[in-house]
C-alpha cells in the first residue's frame, strides 16, 4: 500500500470518527471538529493547488556521456510556480538501453520538492549503449497528500554510455590512405568543393542535396571533393550479448581513437537491425561522438547477418576500400 | 540531508519558532482556562481551587511559556552541541525541580486533584484523585504554579525536538492533547484564542507534515504560510459556526436514531435466534437507581430514547422503574430478599398464584363491576401505546395498563419495581385507561391487602434523624383552614408539591450536594435549587414522614397525537412520586413546579413528528396523568396541582412558515450560486474580449499569445506565426500594425475553435464555460475596431 493510499485510508477513518463523535455527541467541539476535518482538506488543496496546476517535470542526463561503469545520473526537475514545495510528487520511470534494450522500471516519490533543488538519480551505466529516462504516471500531491493531479510526461532524456576504448596500436595503413588533402592543393573554388553522386544506402541525410533531388527527382548526395580520396573503412558485426558487443565496441573505440591520434580519418561501417547499412565518416572526437551515438542508439539483434554477406556495401566513399574489420575474436584488414 | 541539517535558515527559525510559541502559549492559555476559569468553576462546587489562582495569572503564565519556546528553538536550533545545549537545560530544570521537591510533589497532587474532581464531577465514570497536603489555599496555588512552570519548561523541551528535530505532527499533539482531554472530555470549554492557536499550529504541523524533509529555507517559507492559513480557517470556522445557540443538527439525531435502530434489529435478529448458542434469558432489565449525590448540572445530548406511538391524545407519564430504598442520598430498588417476604405472606395465604402488584391496576380496571360502571360513565375508552426503544434499554409503561397477558405484550413485570423486556426487544405494544377516564374504586382482594401490610412496612422509611425535621417542615409551611379535614394521601402530595414550589426553585444546572451532605437536606434546607430528582426525592421522604407510603420513580413524559409517531428526547426524563392508595395501588403525583416543564422550546421536533399536542381538557384539576381519584377515596379539595407549563402545547391554528423559510433559503442559495456561476463565466470573457480588442495591437498580439499558451493545456497548438507577432510586439523597435494585431487575434480565435470542435463530452462543456463559444458567421474575423 502507498504511502498516499494509507494517507487516504487514516484521513477516511479520521473523518469517519469525527462523523461518529457529532452524531453521538451533542457538544458544539464535535461539531467544530468535523467542520475542521472537512476544512482542512480544502485548505490544504488551495494552499497546494497553483504548485499543483503550474508545475512541470523536466528530465535530463548530467553529463550526457558517460564511460561504461562510471557515474552517470539523471536529474530530475521541477519547475515549480511560486516558493511553497510541492509536497509530494511520485513518477514511474523507464531506463532503457536503446542497443541491448534492457529495460528497468523504477516508481519514484519525492517529498518537499522544491525548485532550483533537482533531484539526482543514478543512472545504469553497465552496458554500452544509449540510455534514454522515460518518466509516466506523474501525479502531484497536495500538502495532506489526499488529492492528486496527474501531469504530463516530459520529453525523455539520453545519457550515451560510452565503451572504454581498448589499448591498440594503430593499424599500418597504405601511405596517403585517408590522409587529409596535401597543402596547396588546387582548390576548385567556392562551391565546387563538393561532387555530386547518386544516393548510396549508408549516406548520411546531411549529404543529400535536397533541392536537387527535387529537381531531378531522386536522390542526390553531395560529397566532399577531398572526402573522395579512399578512407580506411572500420567495419563490425553489431550483434551479440551485451557483453559482447560491450568488448567489440571497446575494441572499435579504441582503433578509431588510435587511427585519430595519427592523423587518419576513416568510416565505420554496419549493419542496422533492420539489414540496412550505416556508415558514419570520422574526421575528429566530435564526429567519433556522432558516430558513437548512431551506433549505440539503435537496437543490436543477438544474432544477424554479417557484413560480409554484402561485398557491395564495402566499398569506401571515394575509392577502393581499406577495410578494417573490428571482431571479438581476431579481425583483420582487407585492401 | 546532513548538509542541509547544518544550515541554520532564518525563515526556518521563524517558521519553527512560531509553531513552538502557538504550541506552548496555546497550551497554557487553554489549560488554564479550563480548569481554571469561570466555566471550571461553574461545573465545581464553586469554591476556588489552586488551578482558580494560577488562572488568574495566565499572563505570567504566557509569559513563561514564550520564554521557554524560545529557549527550546535556540538549543534544539544549533548546528551542533544541541544535545548538550538541550541536556543543560534538562539539568537546570531537574536542578530546579530538586531544590523544591516538596512543593512540586504537592503541586503535582493538588493539580491532579483539582482535574479529576472537576472530571468526576461531570463524567459519571469519572473517579477524583484524594489528596490533602494541609496547606492553605495561598500555599496551594503556590506550590501548583511552581508545578506548572516545571511541567511547562519540560514540555517546551520535549515539543522542542518533536518540533524541530523529528517534525512530527502527532508528536505534537500527543504532547500538547492529554493535559486538556480530562476538560474537553467533561464538555468543559477552554478559551477559545488560545485553543485556536494551539489547534493552528496542529494543523499547521499536518500541513507541512509531507515537506517535513525539504530544504531548510522551503519548509520555513511552508510552515510561515501554512501557520496564518490555519488560523484564518479556524477563524472562519469559528465565525461561520457559533457557539452560542449552537444546537446539535437534525441530521445527526436521525442519524444517531438510526444507528440505534440498526443495534435493535440486529439485538432482534440474535434473540429470535434458534441456532446453536441460544441466549438463556427470556426477560431482560433493571430498575436503575438514581444517585442523587452525584447529581450535578442537567446535561443532555438530544439524543432519542424511544418513539412512542398512541391513539390517546395528551400527555403521558411513562414509568421506567420505582425505587422504595433510600441511602446515603442514592434510590434503589427494594430488592429480592424485602419482596421475598410479601412472596411469603402469599404462600402463607395460599395465593401463590396472585398477580405481581404492578398488575393490580390492570386486574381492577379489568374486573367486571368496574367496567360496568364505565361502560355507564360512557368512559370505558381503552388505547393502546406503541413504544420504540431507540435509546433506552428499559421497559417504559403508562399507567393504568390493561394488558394482563404480559407475555403476549413481550414484557413481564418484576417484583414491584419495574417491568422487564424480551431480549432484542425492540418494541412493544400496551394498551391502558386514559388517565383521566379511570375511576378508582377501594377494591381489597386478598393480595392487595397483603401487599398493602407489605407496602407499609417497607415504604415509610425515612434516613435517621430526617423525619422530624421534615414533619415540621410540612407543619410550618402548611396552614390548615376549617373544614380541611383529614387529608388522605394524594392530599398530601398535593400540599407537598405546593410547600416545595413555595421553597425551591427549580433549576436545571443546580450543582451536586457538597460532600457529607444528604442531597435532600441541602436541597430543603441550603441549596434550595434542584430540578426533578431533588423535588421528587424530597416530597417522597416528606410523605414518609407524614406516614404516607410514597416511592421514588423515573421515566419519560410525552405528549401523544392519534396517528402521529413522537420522537422522546433524553431531556424528556423525568422523575415523579408514586403514593399508594389503598386498595387501588400505586398512584402517580408530580411533584416538580410547573417551571419545569419549560422545555418545550427546546424540543427538536423532526418534520412529520408532533411536537406536542392541546392539553386535554380535564374534568379533573389534578395533573394530567394523574387523575383525581372519585370521591370515595379522598374526600378533600384537590390543590392546584403543579400542571405542566402552557408553554409546551403549540400555537394551534397558526401557519407554520419553518418549511417556506428553508425554500427561500434554498431558492437564494441556488440563485446565488447561479449568478456566481454566469459571473464566473462573463467576466473572464469581457476581459479577455477587451483586451483582444485593445486599442495597442502590440498588446492584443501579446495577449493573443497568451491565450495561446493557455490553449495548449487543452490540447492546443503553437502557432509560429503568432509566435513571430508576439516576439515583434515584444522586441521590435516597430509596433505592429492594425492589421497584425487582428491576425493575432484570428490566430487565437481560431484555435480556440478548432479546440472546441475537437473537445467532446465534459471537457467540451468545460472548456466552453471557461473560454466562451467561438465566435461564428458574421462575428468571426471582425476587426478591433468593430469589437465592442
Amino acid at each position: 500500500m502507498s504511502a498516499m493510499a494509507l494517507r487516504r485510508i487514516i484521513y477516511a477513518l479520521t473523518l469517519a470518527g469525527a462523523l461518529l463523535f457529532q452524531i453521538t455527541n451533542e457538544n458544539y467541539l464535535a461539531h467544530f471538529l468535523l467542520a475542521l476535518c472537512l476544512a482542512l482538506p480544502l485548505l490544504s488543496l488551495a494552499m497546494s493547488l497553483r504548485g499543483m496546476l503550474g508545475c512541470r517535470l523536466a528530465l535530463a542526463a548530467f553529463p550526457a556521456a558517460a564511460d561504461r561503469d562510471g557515474e552517470g545520473r539523471w536529474q530530475v526537475s521541477v519547475d515549480i510556480p511560486g516558493h511553497l514545495p510541492l509536497a509530494r510528487l511520485t513518477l514511474r520511470t523507464e531506463e532503457k538501453n536503446l542497443l541491448t534494450g534492457h529495460t528497468q522500471r523504477r516508481r519514484l516519490s519525492m517529498s518537499g520538492v522544491a525548485r532550483r533543488r533537482p533531484a539526482d538519480l543514478s543512472a545504469p551505466t553497465g552496458h554500452c549503449g544509449v540510455v534514454e529516462l522515460r518518466a509516466d504516471k506523474i501525479r502531484v500531491y497536495d500538502y495532506l497528500g489526499l488529492f492528486s493531479r496527474r501531469l504530463p510526461s516530459p520529453p525523455p532524456a539520453r545519457l550515451l554510455c560510452r565503451p572504454i576504448p581498448a589499448e591498440t596500436p594503430p593499424p599500418l595503413l597504405p601511405e596517403g590512405l585517408g590522409a587529409p588533402a596535401p597543402c596547396g592543393a588546387v582548390r576548385r573554388g567556392p562551391g565546387e568543393d563538393y561532387d555530386l553522386r547518386d544516393y548510396r544506402p549508408g549516406d548520411p541525410m546531411r549529404a543529400v542535396h535536397w533541392k536537387l533531388s527535387s529537381k531531378w527527382d531522386k536522390l542526390i548526395v553531395r560529397e566532399r571533393a577531398d572526402a573522395a580520396l579512399p578512407l580506411p573503412l572500420l567495419t563490425l558485426d553489431r550483434f551479440g550479448s551485451p557483453g559482447e558487443l560491450d568488448r567489440l565496441l571497446d575494441k572499435l573505440l579504441g582503433l578509431s581513437r588510435a587511427l585519430l591520434r595519427i592523423g587518419r580519418p576513416h568510416a565505420v561501417l554496419w549493419l542496422e537491425g533492420d539489414g540496412q547499412p550505416r556508415l558514419c565518416p570520422v574526421s575528429d572526437e566530435k564526429e567519433l561522438r556522432d558516430c558513437l551515438t548512431a551506433l549505440l542508439g539503435s537496437p543490436a539483434p543477438r544474432t544477424g547477418p554479417a557484413l560480409d554477406e554484402f561485398p557491395q556495401l564495402l566499398q569506401a566513399p571515394g575509392g577502393p576500400s581499406f577495410r578494417i574489420h573490428v571482431a571479438l575474436e581476431g579481425g583483420g584488414v582487407d585492401g | 540531508m546532513a548538509d542541509q541539517e547544518k544550515r541554520l535558515s532564518p525563515l526556518t527559525l521563524l517558521g519553527d519558532g512560531a509553531l513552538l510559541a502557538c504550541a506552548l502559549m496555546g497550551l497554557a492559555g487553554s489549560f488554564l482556562s479550563l480548569y481554571g476559569g469561570r466555566g471550571a468553576a461553574a461545573a465545581s462546587s464553586g469554591r476556588p481551587t489552586p488551578l482558580d489562582l494560577c488562572a488568574a495569572r495566565t499572563d505570567f503564565f504566557l509569559l513563561a511559556a514564550g520564554a521557554f519556546a524560545l529557549a527550546a528553538l535556540c538549543a534544539w536550533s544549533l548546528p551542533r552541541f544541541r544535545g548538550l545545549a538541550a541536556g543543560g537545560l534538562a539539568a537546570l530544570l531537574a536542578g530546579a525541580a530538586a531544590l523544591r521537591w516538596e512543593g512540586v510533589v504537592q503541586g503535582a497532587g493538588l493539580a491532579a486533584r483539582t482535574i479529576t474532581r472537576l472530571f468526576a464531577a461531570r463524567v459519571s465514570w469519572g473517579w477524583a484523585f484524594q489528596y490533602a497536603p494541609g496547606l492553605t489555599l495561598a500555599q496551594e496555588g503556590e506550590a501548583v504554579r511552581l508545578f506548572l512552570l516545571l511541567a511547562l519548561a519540560a514540555l517546551a523541551l520535549a515539543l522542542g525536538w518533536a518540533v524541530v528535530r523529528a517534525r512530527r505532527w502527532w508528536m505534537v499533539l500527543a504532547l500538547t492533547l492529554p493535559p486538556l482531554l480530562p476538560g474537553l472530555l467533561a464538555d468543559l470549554y477552554p478559551d477559545w484564542p488560545p485553543f485556536m492557536a494551539l489547534a493552528a499550529c496542529w494543523c499547521a504541523m499536518l500541513l507541512t507534515d509531507l515537506c517535513k524533509w525539504a530544504a531548510p529555507s522551503r519548509r520555513g517559507a511552508l510552515t510561515l504560510a501554512a501557520l496564518p492559513a490555519a488560523g484564518l480557517a479556524l477563524f472562519a470556522l469559528t465565525l461561520a459556526l457559533p457557539r452560542e445557540g449552537y444546537t446539535r443538527p437534525d441530521w445527526a439525531l436521525r442519524a444517531e436514531e438510526r444507528l440505534h435502530a440498526a443495534g435493535d434489529r440486529l439485538s432482534s435478529f440474535f434473540s429470535q435466534w434458534d441456532g446453536p448458542l441460544q441466549s438463556p434469558l427470556t426477560y431482560m432489565g433493571s430498575a436503575q437507581d438514581a444517585d442523587l449525590a452525584a447529581a450535578g448540572p442537567l446535561r443532555y445530548t438530544g439524543r432519542t430514547m424511544l418513539r412512542v406511538e398512541s391513539d390517546y391524545d395528551g400527555r403521558l407519564y411513562l414509568f421506567g422503574s420505582a425505587l422504595g430504598r433510600y441511602e446515603e442520598g442514592r434510590w434503589t430498588e427494594l430488592g429480592e430478599e424485602t419482596y421475598q417476604e410479601y412472596l411469603d405472606a402469599l404462600e402463607e395465604a395460599g395465593a401463590q398464584n396472585a398477580p405481581t402488584p404492578l398488575a393490580f391496576p390492570a386486574l381492577y380496571l379489568n374486573s367486571v363491576e368496574v367496567k360496568a360502571i364505565s361502560s355507564q360513565l360512557l368512559l370505558s375508552e381503552e388505547y393502546t401505546v406503541k413504544v420504540s426503544t431507540v435509546g433506552a434499554s428499559a421497559v417504559f409503561a403508562p399507567y393504568h395498563l390493561l394488558e394482563q397477558d404480559w407475555a403476549q405484550a413481550g414484557v413481564m413485570p418484576v417484583r414491584d419495581s419495574y417491568l422487564a423486556h424480551r431480549p432484542g426487544l425492540p418494541r412493544y405494544t400496551l394498551a391502558f385507561m386514559p388517565p383521566d377516564s379511570a375511576p378508582m374504586h377501594v377494591s381489597a382482594g386478598v393480595p392487595q391487602q397483603l401487599y398493602q401490610n407489605y407496602v407499609y412496612g417497607h415504604y415509610l422509611d425515612v434516613p435517621e434523624g430526617m423525619e422530624d425535621y421534615l414533619k415540621q417542615l410540612y407543619y410550618d409551611n402548611y396552614h390548615y383552614l376549617p373544614g380541611d379535614g383529614s387529608p388522605g394521601p394524594l392530599t398530601y402530595a398535593w400540599r407537598i408539591g405546593d410547600i416545595l414550589e413555595k421553597l425551591c426553585v427549580y433549576d436545571p444546572a443546580a450543582p451536586a450536594a457538597p460532600e457529607g451532605t444528604d442531597p435532600v437536606s441541602y436541597f430543603l434546607n441550603d441549596g434550595r435549587r434542584g430540578y426533578c430528582m431533588h423535588f421528587a426525592s424530597a416530597a417522597t421522604l416528606m410523605l414518609r414522614a407524614l406516614g404516607v407510603p410514597a416511592r421514588y420513580v423515573q421515566g419519560y413524559t410525552v405528549q401523544t397525537q392519534p396517528g402521529q409517531e413522537v420522537r422522546v428526547p433524553d431531556y424528556a426524563a423525568h422523575a415523579w412520586v408514586e403514593v399508594y392508595v389503598d386498595g387501588y395501588g400505586w398512584y402517580p403525583v408530580e411533584a416538580t413546579p410547573a417551571a419545569a416543564f419549560d422545555w418545550a422550546p427546546f424540543i427538536r421536533e423532526e418534520p412529520g413528528a408532533v411536537s406536542s399536542a392541546p392539553a386535554p381538557e380535564s374534568h379533573t384539576p389534578a395533573p394530567a396523568p394523574t387523575p383525581a381519584p372519585s370521591q370515595g377515596i379522598d374526600a378533600s379539595q384537590p390543590p392546584s396541582a403543579p400542571l405542566p407549563s402552557g408553554k409546551d402545547a403549540p400555537q394551534g391554528g397558526g401557519f407554520d412558515t419553518a418549511p417556506l423559510v428553508k425554500a427561500a433559503k434554498g431558492a437564494a442559495l441556488v440563485a446565488g450560486a447561479a449568478v456566481l456561476l454566469w459571473l464566473g463565466q462573463f467576466l473572464p470573457k469581457r476581459l479577455r474580449a477587451r483586451r483582444l480588442s485593445g486599442p495597442d495591437p502590440g498588446r492584443a498580439a501579446l495577449y493573443a499569445y497568451r491565450c495561446l499558451l493557455r490553449l495548449r493545456r487543452w490540447g492546443g497548438r503553437a502557432d509560429p506565426r503568432a509566435e513571430e507577432l508576439a516576439q515583434k510586439a515584444r522586441f521590435s523597435r516597430h509596433s505592429l500594425t492594425r492589421e497584425e494585431g487582428a491576425e493575432a487575434r484570428a490566430l487565437a480565435d481560431g484555435e480556440r475553435a478548432r479546440l472546441c470542435a475537437c473537445l467532446s463530452g465534459v471537457k467540451r462543456w468545460a472548456f466552453l464555460y471557461l473560454w466562451g463559444r467561438p465566435q461564428t458567421g458574421k462575428n468571426a474575423g471582425k476587426s478591433p475596431e468593430n469589437h465592442p
